[in-house]
């Protein structure tokens, strides 16, 4: 049985769903917003290493936890929830909420079928400079770094990269989403702030953007041409504007970008790669939970149909 | 200022049983290791980590030992359990959930890049190495052949209470030291280990109706508890630089 657990109406879920459909692959929607609806009991250490529980949704069959085969899962906090919001943080209501979610989470990483994504593999974006040291070890180049506290260190790492005609970022070093901007010389002034936190600052690198979506074997590079220096946020500064199409990435660079989200394990995963002029491939970093609909929504690429056949199997 | 070799317990200011496990290193195996604290890195007045391909280099200047980078540090027990966050009191509480979430990330990083032997990594998300879920704890002892009470998880139940621990043994990369646990339990033991990922694990057991059963396990051991054997294997990893 197949699984997907989540919002029903949360582009990435609803058009694994209507994939699913389209291939004629049945399937059970777990809508978390019927959340006091749904029941969930199991024994971890079940039969001969096997989870066994079983998962209810009001007026629906039951599902036995190890019957499940496929389960894409993009469950979210009580804070996406307004009705839960306006309870206490101790509420029952609230606190069965969260404890759903953490046994669901305990279920998919323990689940024996294909699972979108487990948590070892989804936190390895928790320390982005952590996970640059795996991207280099799968082969592709990363932005040469430097995480300090100290003023004068950061000071120089700037200074070199200008003498080089670089110019340097800095963006969040956790999965805080940060936009990411260049050091300015309001920024040089500042830098007496690194005292109380250490910032990651990295090397700009020149090139063309392209997202590269790994979903087991199979691989979509989608190129993106922008006027920002984070194209995510790109359209919102005057004139600003961002353009999505699909793109045949070299088949030794998609080999080594399915290679790496088998390291990270993370059967789907987000790659953001940049080929700079000299036609070097660099990754930034990759997202263990990609909202990959925005890029089929603008491409066309068939994304969630392979989804829909991975889980499968 | 130069770097000097040095072989580093990370740890806590209180964490006695290590201060006497380092104690007995020197003293027994004659190895100089040294205490530095969470505290010490945080506040560390200069830090550094670099990335570079797959190069990488990691420094820091402490107030007690001087400066300290990837080459003078040859070995390193990994017991930290948090990073403390006294500094931000007086930032806002969203600047402060940021700076925390952003230490962890980046002193992970620093440790797990170190290129000698690091007894328990950190991961991306903890410092301490790999985190689970009771229940996940549960599922991996009972695959790796260690006997367990039944337990249910339900959601609308409270946590099943595990059986309280009265026999223990720390197993330091394959091998088990213990003098209560008994020795048909080391093998799964080490595996269990090993599949969760951690160099020293403390596993403990409770007392079921028909033995030992598997109570919970804790990569921070006491190591007040550790027999000759793990000085001495400790002491043939730093001495060997067993990676």
């Amino acid at each position: 049985m197949i699984v997907l657990a989540g919002l029903p109406d949360e582009p990435p879920l609803a058009r694994v769903a209507t994939a699913l459909d389209d291939l004629g692959i049945a399937f059970r929607m777990i809508d978390q917003r019927r959340h006091a609806d749904l029941h969930l009991a199991f024994d971890p250490a079940g039969a001969q290493g096997v989870l066994q529980g079983k998962l209810r949704c009001a007026g629906q069959d039951d599902i036995a936890l190890e019957d499940v085969t496929g389960l894409y899962q993009r469950l979210h906090s009580d804070e996406s929830f307004p009705e839960l919001c306006k309870l206490a943080p101790d509420d029952p209501a609230r606190q069965r909420f969260s404890r759903f979610v953490t046994l669901f989470t305990v279920f998919s990483d323990l689940c024996t079928g294909r699972v979108l994504n487990r948590t070892p593999g989804m936190g390895t974006n928790n320390s982005k400079p952590f996970q640059a040291q795996i991207i280099a070890r799968a082969g592709f180049d990363i932005p040469r770094t430097l995480i300090t506290n100290a003023p004068d260190r950061a000071r120089e790492f700037v200074e070199d990269a200008a003498a080089q005609g670089r110019e340097v970022i800095f963006k969040s070093a956790s999965a805080v989403r940060s936009i990411v901007r260049s050091v300015t010389a309001d920024d040089l002034a500042r830098l007496d702030r690194l005292r109380i936190c250490p910032v990651q600052f990295q090397e700009r690198v020149e090139g063309r953007d392209v997202r590269v979506h790994v979903v087991g074997s199979e691989v979509f590079a989608t190129r993106i041409t922008t006027t920002g220096v984070d194209y995510r946020y790109a359209s919102r500064d005057e004139g600003g504007s961002t353009e999505l199409e699909p793109f045949d990435l070299p088949p030794e660079v998609a080999k080594r970008a399915v290679a790496l989200s088998q390291m990270l394990e993370l059967p789907l995963a987000g790659i953001d790669l940049r080929e700079t002029p000299t036609g070097e491939w660099v990754c930034f970093e990759v997202n263990p939970s990609p909202a990959y609909s925005y890029y089929e929504a603008n491409t066309g690429q068939p994304i969630s149909t392979a989804i829909a056949r991975y889980l499968a199997g | 200022m130069k770097a000097i070799d040095m072989i580093v317990f990370l740890c806590s200011p209180d964490d006695i049983s290590a201060r006497w496990f380092v104690a007995s290193l020197r003293h027994d195996h004659g190895i100089a290791a040294q205490i530095i604290t969470p505290q010490e890195l945080v506040y560390a007045p200069d830090m550094e980590h670099r990335l570079d391909g797959t190069d990488t280099f990691s420094s820091v200047t402490l107030k007690s030992h001087g400066t300290l980078d990837s080459s003078s540090i040859t070995g390193v027990v990994n017991r930290l359990e948090f990073l403390p966050d006294a500094h931000l009191a007086r930032v806002s509480a969203t600047d402060r959930a940021y700076s925390q979430q952003e230490l962890l990330a980046i002193w992970s990083s620093w440790i797990s890049a170190l290129p000698c032997p690091v007894i328990n990594r950190p991961t991306a998300i903890s410092v301490t190495g790999p985190l689970f879920h009771p229940a996940i704890w549960q599922h991996h002892a009972a695959a790796a052949g260690l006997p367990t009470a039944p337990m249910l998880y339900d959601v609308d139940l409270p946590d099943p209470v595990p059986p309280v621990p009265v026999h223990s043994v720390i197993v330091c990369r394959d091998q088990c030291h213990s003098t209560s646990v008994h020795p048909d339990l080391f093998g799964a033991s080490c595996d269990l280990a090993r599949y969760v990922g951690f160099d020293m694990l403390e596993v403990m057991f409770g007392q079921g109706p028909g033995g030992a059963v598997f109570s919970h396990a804790a990569p921070v051991p006491d190591l007040s508890r550790a027999q000759p054997g793990l000085l001495a294997q400790v002491a043939h990893i730093f001495q060997e630089g067993a990676p």
